[in-house]
């Protein structure tokens, strides 16, 4: 069972969340709920640890210590029923170079329990949705990196999931079906999926996600809603880049 | 030439980093060592008997000899499973066509695999340097290896497009069926490679000669001549078809694959793995060692059918060929898939041991697909019997391969290309291992046949019994710990 908060149903839940590669601590004792229905934001320059974070919440990477609940259900005690309910866009999109874009949904379908029949209909409507019906049958590996990013995000919706990780949806997508997927989050939000999304855009992140969280080094710097944020008079922007430092580009002296 | 250099110095710096990533099999290689000595030895004593022989004026073992320098150079071309800086990823780089082209024919030397080949092909220039025109017989054996080395290369760029990959199966096909019969017929090897102007004919001919008792030396010199202005103009030929291809190759992206017929490509099968086994189907049927499947089920019914009294020994021998042929893909079953691959699977609910499954009804719709016209064939012509002993005999071998083959494909895993063969790489000796234990069934059951009787029959069952057991505990362990080995599978396939 999902655990309860003041507000609503815990869908995503962190329990001292670490990852070290050697000596690397590349997430720090991360500790968050996610309520059921929210969009959340995971914000962080390269290197931080988001990519991490969402490996470990999906059962591609295993974590040093701690532990993740997904509804309610523990990803190390019972990760294949936590993937049967997930949907999910990874950072490497996760697709077989010599298999078509129509081919790739054809083979997951069965493997949730859909049909043929209702992997089919549900394959043809996605792909129309996400205007990525003409190059259905294009090999994964001659499609471009925005067809290949939408081929995978139609597989993570195609069996209706009901929490959703997507790593940076909106990079390499045309603003026709970056448009097409804000609705699509907006919609199944509304309908109670939970969605956890990293991006590094972050006009777009403040204009979709409810609540976010900021990683630098591993560890979560600042965590709030967008309302919060705005009543504060900031924008995300400013707040993001009080938290990360940047470069110089004065250093650049040889450039140009 | 620095450039080409350069990049070279690169590639053999990856080339090594990979091998030590692939992780250590210190256990192994001593064992090739042993077995690489071994060969070196045997293949040392062919060379010095042709020699003797090529000093007699006998050239058979030569021609011999020669005929397989020229096939082994097609394995280092047709199986180099990495893309080089030439290909074109990289054709941003200011780099001429003939400086990717250098760049593209070194690379494909760097693996040590490649030395053997080198070294081995070489020593040719030993009985050659016996014959009766040494001088014309080594050059013409230097030109027969640059022509052997420039037609792998092309073989290799060709095999990137459909359209030529069905041209070179129906004439290997055709050929293979011509010369099966012809052996068959009791024809011998050595004839079928005599016509005038074949290459290996060409290069003996030069170090050979064709002189006549109270010819002047000029005319002696006539045959060699134009032994070596031929084989010049093949090797010119192959060089423009070997710059051509790889041109080609450059100008526009290979297919993916090949549009095929829906039975090939099946889109999906029935059941929850149905979406994943008709994947792995997909992908089985484009690495090219099971064409040396199809060959070895062709050549068994070819056998079925021409002779006059067949031998449900020699039938089932063949079908253990086919197995041997297919051995890649039941040892290296994730070889074809990549890093990104591998995260599919894992992110899929699906337990290691399914994703085991999935592969291995792969491989036995593919093994099956070669044996099926077998045991139809050896149903016609030696009855029923032989045609069910076969199945049972291809059954118990399939648990065998893919016992040892579940242990090799999470342990062991290596990258292999479509459209190549499979590289052995460091796991040649474990894949030798694996065909020997692999094959032991087919062999004890067709031992068992020659002794019928009740203990015979108890025995081929007990045997399919112990591979099945064998078969289920297999899939069962190593499912469990592909979940623990991802990582290092995803590091030895990227």
């Amino acid at each position: 069972m999902s655990a309860s908060t003041s507000t609503g149903i815990v869908e995503i839940e962190t329990k001292h969340l670490t990852k070290k590669f050697g000596r690397l601590l590349a997430v720090n004792d991360l500790n968050l709920q996610i309520p059921k229905g929210t969009i959340f934001g995971f914000l962080g320059p390269n290197g931080s640890g988001k990519s991490t974070t969402v490996k470990m919440l999906t059962g591609l990477l295993t974590p040093t210590t701690g532990d993740a609940l997904i509804t309610g259900t523990s990803i190390l005690k019972a990760p294949l029923d936590v993937k049967k309910k997930i949907g999910v866009l990874p950072e490497e999109l996760a697709l077989f170079d010599a298999l078509t874009i129509w081919e790739h949904l054809m083979m997951c379908g069965p493997v949730y329990g859909l049909s043929k029949k209702e992997t089919e209909k549900r394959a043809s409507e996605l792909l129309n949705y996400l205007d990525l019906a003409s190059g259905r049958n294009t090999y994964v590996e001659q499609a471009s990196f925005g067809m290949r990013k939408k081929c995978s995000l139609a597989m993570a919706l195609l069996h209706n999931p009901s929490v959703l990780f997507l790593d940076e949806p909106f990079e390499g997508i045309d603003p026709v079906a970056s448009r097409n997927i804000k609705d699509l989050l907006l919609l199944m939000a509304g309908k109670g999926v939970t969605i956890f999304l990293t991006s590094h855009i972050l006009e777009v992140v403040e204009r979709l996600v409810t609540d976010f969280a900021i990683i630098v080094a591993g560890e979560i710097v600042c965590r709030q809603s967008v309302a919060e944020t705005l009543r504060s008079g900031e924008t995300l922007e400013d707040l993001f880049f009080k938290h990360v430092v940047r470069g110089n580009v004065g250093e650049l002296e040889w450039i140009g | 030439m620095d450039r080409v250099r350069t990049i070279i110095h690169y590639e053999w710096r990856a080339y090594w980093r990979r091998f030590s990533r692939a992780g250590s099999r210190a256990g192994n290689g001593g064992i090739l060592l042993i077995l690489s000595v071994l060969l070196a030895i045997r293949y040392l004593q062919m060379l010095l008997a042709a020699a003797a022989k090529v000093a007699d004026g006998h050239s058979r073992l030569l021609v011999q000899i020669l005929a397989a320098i020229f096939l082994v150079w097609l394995f280092p071309m047709v199986s180099n499973s990495r893309q080089t800086l030439a290909s074109r990823k990289w054709l941003h780089l200011p780099l001429s066509l003939k400086e990717r082209f250098l760049v593209r024919a070194i690379s494909l030397l760097i693996p040590p695999s490649a030395w053997l080949v080198i070294a081995g092909s070489l020593a040719i220039c030993y009985p050659l340097a016996r014959a009766r025109n040494p001088i014309a017989g080594i050059v013409a054996g230097l030109l027969f290896i640059a022509m052997a080395w420039l037609t792998g290369l092309t073989i290799a760029h060709l095999l990137n497009y459909a359209g030529w990959r069905r041209v070179f199966w129906i004439s290997s096909l055709a050929l293979l069926a011509v010369a099966g019969v012809y052996v068959i017929r009791g024809g011998t090897s050595a004839t079928l490679l005599s016509f005038p102007f074949s290459p290996v004919m060409l290069v003996e001919r030069a170090a050979m000669g064709n002189a006549a008792a109270g010819q002047a030396a000029t005319q002696v010199w006539v045959g060699p001549l134009v032994s070596l202005t031929t084989l010049g103009v093949f090797v010119v030929a192959c060089g423009v078809a070997a710059l051509w291809s790889f041109k080609k190759s450059l100008a526009a992206a290979p297919e993916g694959s090949t549009r095929s017929l829906s039975i090939l490509s099946p889109q999906v099968l029935p059941g929850r793995l149905g979406g994943l086994v008709a994947k792995e189907f997909r992908y089985f049927r484009r690495l090219l060692d099971i064409y040396l499947g199809v060959g070895a089920a062709m050549l068994g019914c070819l056998y079925l059918m021409v002779a006059d009294v067949g031998s449900v020994g020699i039938f089932a021998s063949f079908i253990v060929v086919v197995f041997i042929c297919n051995a890649a893909l039941a040892f290296n079953s994730f070889g074809l898939d990549n890093r990104s691959g591998l995260d599919r699977y894992t992110l899929l609910p699906l337990s290691g041991r399914a994703t085991l499954l999935s592969k291995n009804l792969a491989y036995l719709m593919i093994t099956g697909a070669q044996i099926l016209p077998l045991l139809v064939f050896a149903g016609w012509r030696l009855g029923i019997f032989a045609s069910v002993f076969g199945l049972i005999q291809a059954v118990a071998l399939a648990c065998a391969y893919l016992s040892w083959g579940s242990w090799m494909s999470v342990n062991h895993p290596l990258k292999m290309q479509f459209y190549r063969f499979a590289n052995s790489g460091a796991a040649l000796v474990d894949e030798m291992g694996g065909i020997i234990f692999g094959s032991l069934p087919g062999i004890l059951m067709i031992y068992l046949l020659q002794r019928p009787g009740r203990g015979a029959t108890a025995g081929i069952g007990l045997i399919l019994l112990l591979m099945a057991t064998l078969y289920f505990f297999s899939v069962t362990r190593f499912g469990k710990r592909l979940g623990q080995q991802r990582g290092r599978i995803s590091e030895a396939l990227s």
